[in-house]
């Protein structure tokens, strides 16, 4: 804000509407994963290489990796792919069916709501999953957090603890 | 004996166990899924036919096809994966919508990068080629028959094994698979038996970019039957003259080499995409010979729902193009009205030559539009133009032939 002096006024305007925009469509998401996975991070570009289909095994520890989607009507599934990987609906769901009919590997299993993921994630030492980062419970780790002003993807902070009865569901 | 036998059934009692708990451990780890396109076309012109396609009226055969895809995970990084496809229009002797296995392999991740396969797969000859069945995972009608070609439809499963790395260099994806084994099919009186088929293929992506080069050598043994009386009578004028037991070699396609190469690519932009693939198929022995070369550009513009999409192409299949050049020469040694049997064969010969081969132009205009989440309907008028009195890879079905015809048709692709 204080570079305003210097900014042109609708320029400025524009700005702050994308910025409203951004606010509101956009929320962090948190890549959460068993609390006993050795890992104890992951980079954004393996992260879309496991969305993709392209990493089945976990780096480093080699254990099989199940992946977890949000219903394709959840909010944070359609954010979480457009931030992700730039892809919208019609070009994820064409990427996927090229994907699994021409026999590449499996699709990401889908849950329910969010409640459905955290508790899928946590019994599986296999899974990841993502769900907005204010949903996070202790029963699960964040390997990464996507955050929103920058889009680009940050380090887990301590997961922040937060009773299982408060996960909000899915709309 | 007894003790062999105790074990046998010892073991066959422990193989069974193993299966059972495998498959009821699994049985949550079992996804089933599927593809269903129906098609109705018609062709402009009487005189040709495209597929099933005719100018009399519609029919909705030719496009339509099922598909059912399972896929279970037997151990940790072994999984197995099935797909049957129904499709209203065979190539081969196979009838319409007679459950056919396209994809049955045992797979295996070796590291995060490395993935073995053996059972029977699809031929990965060009970018689409594993997925020409699936509708809704391209913006085509059907992909662009210049490179998709019928000529490869016999060639379009291997029984065998395949190796892929996946790997990043620089920012780019690096995709490369490795593969071996052998095919067989057949039609009416034509057999054809590859053994073995190699080759490979890498991909490149980085960004908005993708490009493909893919490799694959078939040794291929054709039998066509209606060949075989006019493959002897050559023969058997050899001791005249060696052109005859050369006329007699081009007529016969036992373990011929060809090699495939195919280079392809895309650029996405957003909403915008542009996907070009050109071919080469050749014979790398003497005596029999049928060349082909294609190519097509197609461009995409997504405007919501609705895209819209061009494209422009072209195939040219040479038969045994130095047949005529033999027949000519044959003249000389045994001129004409010596033997009319003789004359007679040299006649269809090259009518047969002149017949299959042919070139075609290819202009497409189409529109897909999504319906629902799962389900896109496409509609698409294809021009083609021929050359030198020839139906490119259109069925002849009369003497008088158009020079250009249409193709229209329109698909509805779901993917559950």
């Amino acid at each position: 804000m204080r570079h305003s002096r210097i900014l042109p006024l609708p320029l400025l305007m524009l700005l702050i509407l994308l910025q409203l925009g951004s606010a509101c469509a956009r929320a962090d998401i948190a890549i959460i994963v068993h609390p006993q996975n050795p890992l104890t991070e992951l980079s954004e570009s393996d992260l879309k290489k496991i969305f993709l289909g392209r990493l089945p095994l976990f780096p480093k520890t080699g254990q099989e990796i199940h992946p977890l989607d949000l219903p394709e009507e959840h909010a944070t599934f359609t954010d979480f792919y457009r931030r992700l990987l730039q892809l919208d609906g019609t070009k994820l769901r064409r990427y996927r069916a090229y994907y699994l009919f021409s026999g590449r590997g499996r699709l990401p299993a889908t849950t329910d709501t969010v409640t459905e993921m955290i508790s899928k994630v946590a019994e599986d030492p296999a899974a990841i999953g993502y769900v907005d980062a204010t949903n996070v419970t202790a029963q699960v780790k964040t390997l990464l957090v996507l955050r929103t002003t920058t889009g680009t993807a940050q380090a887990a902070p301590t997961p922040p603890s937060k009773p299982p009865g408060e996960a909000t569901p899915a709309p | 004996m007894l003790k062999r036998n105790h074990l046998f059934t010892k073991g066959k009692q422990l193989l069974l166990c193993l299966l059972l708990s495998a498959s009821a451990q699994a049985a949550d780890d079992w996804s089933f899924s599927g593809f269903a396109s129906l098609g109705a076309g018609r062709v402009e012109d009487d005189g040709v036919l495209f597929m099933d396609y005719a100018s009399d009226e519609w029919s909705f055969e030719s496009d339509s096809v099922v598909g059912l895809h399972a896929r279970g995970n037997l151990a940790e990084r072994l999984s197995l994966t099935m797909q049957v496809v129904a499709r209203g229009y065979n190539w081969d002797d196979t009838d319409d919508f007679e459950p056919e296995l396209d994809w049955l392999f045992l797979s295996y991740q070796l590291a995060p990068e490395w993935r073995l396969r053996v059972g029977r797969m699809r031929t990965p000859h060009y970018l689409y080629s594993e997925t020409v069945d699936v509708g809704y995972s391209y913006v085509w009608v059907r992909p662009p028959v210049d490179v998709y070609a019928p000529i490869l439809a016999p060639f379009s499963n291997f029984d065998g094994a395949d190796i892929t790395w996946l790997t990043d260099w620089n920012d780019a994806s690096i995709d490369m698979q490795l593969l071996a084994g052998h095919m067989q099919r057949s039609r009416d009186t034509l057999e054809i038996e590859v053994e073995p088929v190699v080759g490979g293929n890498i991909s490149l992506q980085k960004d908005e970019i993708t490009l493909r080069y893919s490799l694959t050598f078939d040794r291929s043994d054709i039998e066509l039957g209606s060949y075989q009386p006019a493959e002897d009578a050559y023969r058997s004028f050899g001791p005249v003259d060696p052109v005859f037991d050369e006329l007699a070699d081009a007529l016969s396609a036992e373990n011929a080499w060809y090699r495939y190469q195919a280079l392809g690519g895309r650029w996405e932009h957003g909403d915008f995409a542009l996907i070009g693939e050109v071919f080469d198929i050749q014979n790398l022995d003497e005596g029999y010979d049928n060349p082909a070369t294609g190519w097509y550009l197609s461009l995409q513009y997504k405007l919501g729902r609705f895209t819209p999409y061009a494209v422009a192409g072209q195939f040219e299949n040479n038969f045994n193009s130095d047949t005529v050049d033999e027949i000519l020469g044959s003249f000389n040694a045994l001129s004409v009205g010596t033997i009319p049997e003789m004359d007679r064969l040299r006649a269809r010969n090259l009518a047969l030559v002149r017949e299959l081969s042919y070139e075609q132009e290819t202009w497409t205009l189409g529109l897909r539009v999504e319906l629902l989440s799962n389900l896109s309907l496409k509609g698409e008028w294809q021009r083609f133009k021929f050359e030198d009195q020839t139906t490119g890879q259109l069925l002849q079905t009369s003497h008088d032939v158009p020079g250009s015809t249409s193709v229209t048709t329109f698909t509805l692709d779901l993917v559950f």
